[in-house]
């Protein structure tokens, strides 16, 4: 037990009465550090968030430029002209004559 | 008390040492501080700007993002023209191992002259572009080169998957991105959109860390343009003009497929054919968008509008006869000549064989001021404002001189662009209203919100229904054995139409030459036309009449369009096929009596509506669904929903029971636009 403690009880102070005195400073150091932890661990995870929607967007760009050359080749393979000449030398297909085809009323 | 005295000063010496102590220490602590605070001043106040510009340089990236360019797309959304990102190639020379061996290589890989490459390295510092937008087997064998110095960025590259199909009209663009003809270059400021900047943290390892919300300044893509165009005529009507221009060994042509009831362009096809995709390769006589931007003597095929305007004016009646001098008449000192001698004709038979003589003589019943009048209430002699660079709107000068009278009454000394002359028989189809030609009928931006909006615009009517039916009527004889096109006529439907065979003028001797510029213009089916089919030959070598090179090419293209379409046959089957003509009243074909074709398809009921080929589906009623609801429902029948505006579904195109290919992008548009 420390002197100025011994000198506080000879002088009359029980250790629960310093104690008491003492718990605001205690509580707010403790408020201090936990307001620091959360705020920290906030940034934390701030940065990490950070990190995953550069990730997450990175991807996504990818994926749309993917997209948009899927789209272009799909165009390019649906090319009227490529199709004839595919059904022409693949398929051995002719064009209908001008009367072959009979369009009918819908009912 | 004396002794105390003496203590104290023995004590004060030290103290005040003590005291000039702390005092000096004082000040030389007060000195740092002040040092320092002066320094944070500096630093903080007006140093400001300048470090944390420096501060933002070492660990904030900045990243510009260019803005993908909108898409072109036809009527039903097929794409003409896209925007994709490709790689390419820069060195830094600094980096490079050996710039000799480097640019040697590198040429071998890219296909480039690698002296010039040479130059290029060593004239740049640090950065310089080796291949821009190069293909992907480029990029391949560069990176299997492995040479430090060398890099890949993503730039948009446009293709035009549909390579020449349409290529005039949707133009060309730049390595940089910007349109330098046809829609790229007039719509380029609704295309390209705005480039969007993003910026974020790079750590020590590089990675990035994104620091703003995403969306703050994010790029907004261009806007998408649907044309009135229809892929699948256009690429009829190329195949078929390419055709007829080899066939009579001409240098070039064009064709034009119109709405007359929307005045909607279907197709615009010229030869010689432009692939925007290799402009490079292109030679300059292919970049010309001929069926907008030449102007030229259109010939025999304005004689409609004179028999029109007089009939309309009361100048003749249908029955009114003319005498066609025999195949010569002298105007002044000057001659108009038939290629076939005729005697006394009706307007109609005037048509039918195209005299230019009895043309001639009705523009004189006409007169002057009317002739002219009435060619500028057809809209010659005015833009039609398509919207595309170069427009030509011809010249219809007033006749002075009786010779010029005649001469331009049967379509000679005055010009006018392919697109107005299909314009113009538009309104004929039209029962005399002229339509606005229009080729754009949306600009969508990013958003969906609708930018620009074309619709059908009635323009005026030039003659009344009865004039343009009685017209139309005497242009059905043209295709007859005894017309100048024959070879125009179909069997299933009836044709009404026209040919034209003018001089060209040469501009070295100032006068016409022997060259010709045939042409046919037709509308089909003629009882309720469906489109106006204009096909014009350049200096064709084999034959110079329409009817013979330019009435084939017309024949071809309404023959692929009108079942196409779905459009129901003007004579029955037994007609058509035994080639006997059905009578001819203007009144829309009813089928009379039992149809063998109609009976076979109910002898097989349910086949047709479950008899869809593979790749086809039917569009789904979506009108007054919500948004979801209607995707949903699109990706489920394998279309592709684009949706412009919120709510619920106000209108669908294509409509509901349509059968289109899978994959088709459905629009719809939804009560409301977004804001």
């Amino acid at each position: 037990m420390s002197a100025a403690l011994l000198d506080a009880r000879k002088s009359g102070f029980s250790l629960s009465v310093i104690l008491l005195e003492l718990l605001p400073a205690a509580i707010l150091c403790g408020l201090f550090v936990t307001v620091g932890i959360v705020h920290v661990t906030s940034r934390v995870l701030v940065v990490r968030v950070g990190y995953d929607l550069s990730r997450l967007d990175n991807e996504n760009r990818l994926l749309v430029r993917e997209q948009e050359q899927l789209k272009l080749e799909v165009a390019t393979l649906k090319a009227p002209g490529r199709l004839e000449k595919l059904a022409q030398e693949k398929l051995g297909l002719v064009a209908p004559a001008p009367n072959a085809l009979w369009p009918v009323p819908t009912r | 008390m004396r002794d105390l005295k003496h203590k104290a000063r023995k004590v004060d010496a030290p103290t005040r040492w003590l005291r000039v102590r702390v005092w000096l220490m004082g000040a030389v602590f007060f000195a740092g501080l002040l040092a320092v605070f002066t320094r944070a001043v500096a630093l903080q106040v007006h140093q400001n700007d300048r470090l944390r510009e420096m501060a933002r340089d070492q660990y904030i990236r900045e990243v510009e993002i260019a803005a993908r360019r909108g898409d072109i797309v036809d009527r039903v959304g097929a794409p003409l023209a896209q925007s994709v990102d490709v790689d390419s190639i820069w060195a830094d020379p600094t980096e490079l191992p050996d710039v000799k061996v480097s640019a040697k290589q590198l040429a071998k890989a890219l296909n480039l002259d690698p002296k010039e490459l040479r130059e290029r390295f060593e004239k740049a510092k640090r950065f310089v572009w080796v291949k821009r937008q190069a293909k992907p087997e480029e990029v391949a064998k560069v990176k299997a080169l492995a040479l430090n110095g060398i890099g890949f960025s993503k730039e948009p590259r446009r293709f035009y998957p549909q390579r020449e199909l349409a290529g005039h009209v949707v133009g060309i663009v730049g390595k940089e991105g910007k349109g330098l003809d046809g829609l790229e270059l007039a719509f380029e400021e609704e295309l390209s959109g705005q480039a969007g900047r993003r910026e974020g943290f790079r750590d020590a390892k590089g990675r990035k860390l994104v620091t703003q919300r995403l969306d703050d300044d994010a790029p907004r893509e261009g806007a998408t343009l649907t044309l009135t165009l229809d892929n699948r005529i256009q690429y009829m009507a190329e195949k078929a003009l390419a055709r007829a221009v080899a066939d009579a060994k001409a240098t070039a042509g064009m064709a034009v497929v119109l709405d007359p009831k929307s005045g909607e362009l279907l197709a615009l096809a010229n030869y010689p054919r432009l692939n925007p995709n290799t402009p490079n390769e292109a030679h300059a006589e292919a970049f010309r968008n001929r069926s907008v931007s030449d102007a030229f003597e259109p010939g025999s095929t304005f004689k409609a509008f004179v028999v029109a305007g007089a009939l309309e004016e009361k100048a003749i009646t249908e029955s009114t006869l003319f005498d066609c001098e025999k195949g010569a008449w002298r105007v002044g000192r000057h001659t108009i000549n038939d290629t076939h001698p005729q005697g006394i004709l009706t307007p109609g038979k005037i048509l039918q064989v195209s005299s230019n003589i009895g043309a001639a003589k009705i523009g004189q019943k006409l007169g002057r001021e009317k002739l002219v009048d009435y060619y500028a209430r057809f809209g010659f002699g005015d833009r039609p404002g398509l919207g595309l660079p170069g427009e030509a709107k011809g010249v219809v000068p007033f006749p002075k001189a009786d010779i010029s009278l005649a001469t331009e009454s049967f379509g000679q000394g005055l010009t006018a662009s392919a697109v107005q002359i299909a314009a113009a028989y538009g309104a004929l189809a039209n029962d005399g209203v002229l339509m606005r030609p229009y080729l754009v009928s949306k600009v969508v931006d990013s958003d969906g919100v609708v930018v620009l909006e074309n619709r059908p615009t009635e323009l005026r009517r030039v003659v009344s229904a009865r004039t343009a039916k009685s017209v139309v009527s005497m242009l059905e004889a043209v295709v007859e054995k005894e017309g100048t096109a024959p070879r125009a006529r179909m069997d299933q439907y009836r044709v009404a139409g026209k040919t034209g065979t003018a001089q060209k003028v040469d501009p070295l001797v100032r006068g016409y030459s022997d060259k010709r510029i045939a042409s046919f213009i037709g509308m089909v089916p003629a009882e309720n036309p469906r489109a106006v089919v204009l096909v014009v030959i350049d200096e064709p070598k084999t034959d110079v009449y329409g009817g013979l090179v330019a009435a084939p090419a017309f024949k071809e293209i309404a023959s692929a369009a009108m079942p196409y379409w779905g459009v129901v046959p003007s004579r029955p089957m037994a007609a058509a096929a035994s080639g006997v003509e059905s009578p001819k009243p203007l009144e829309p074909a009813k089928p009379s009596g039992p149809n063998p074709v109609l009976a076979a398809i109910a002898s097989l009921d349910g086949v047709t509506e479950n008899g869809i080929s593979e790749g086809a589906v039917r569009v789904p009623d979506l009108s007054g669904k919500s948004a979801r609801k209607a995707v949903t429902q699109l990706l489920a029948t394998t279309l592709e929903p684009h949706l412009l505006g919120t709510g619920r579904v106000k209108s669908q195109q294509p409509r509901a029971g349509a059968l289109v290919d899978k994959g088709t992008r459905v629009t719809l548009e939804l009560a409301g636009q977004l804001h």
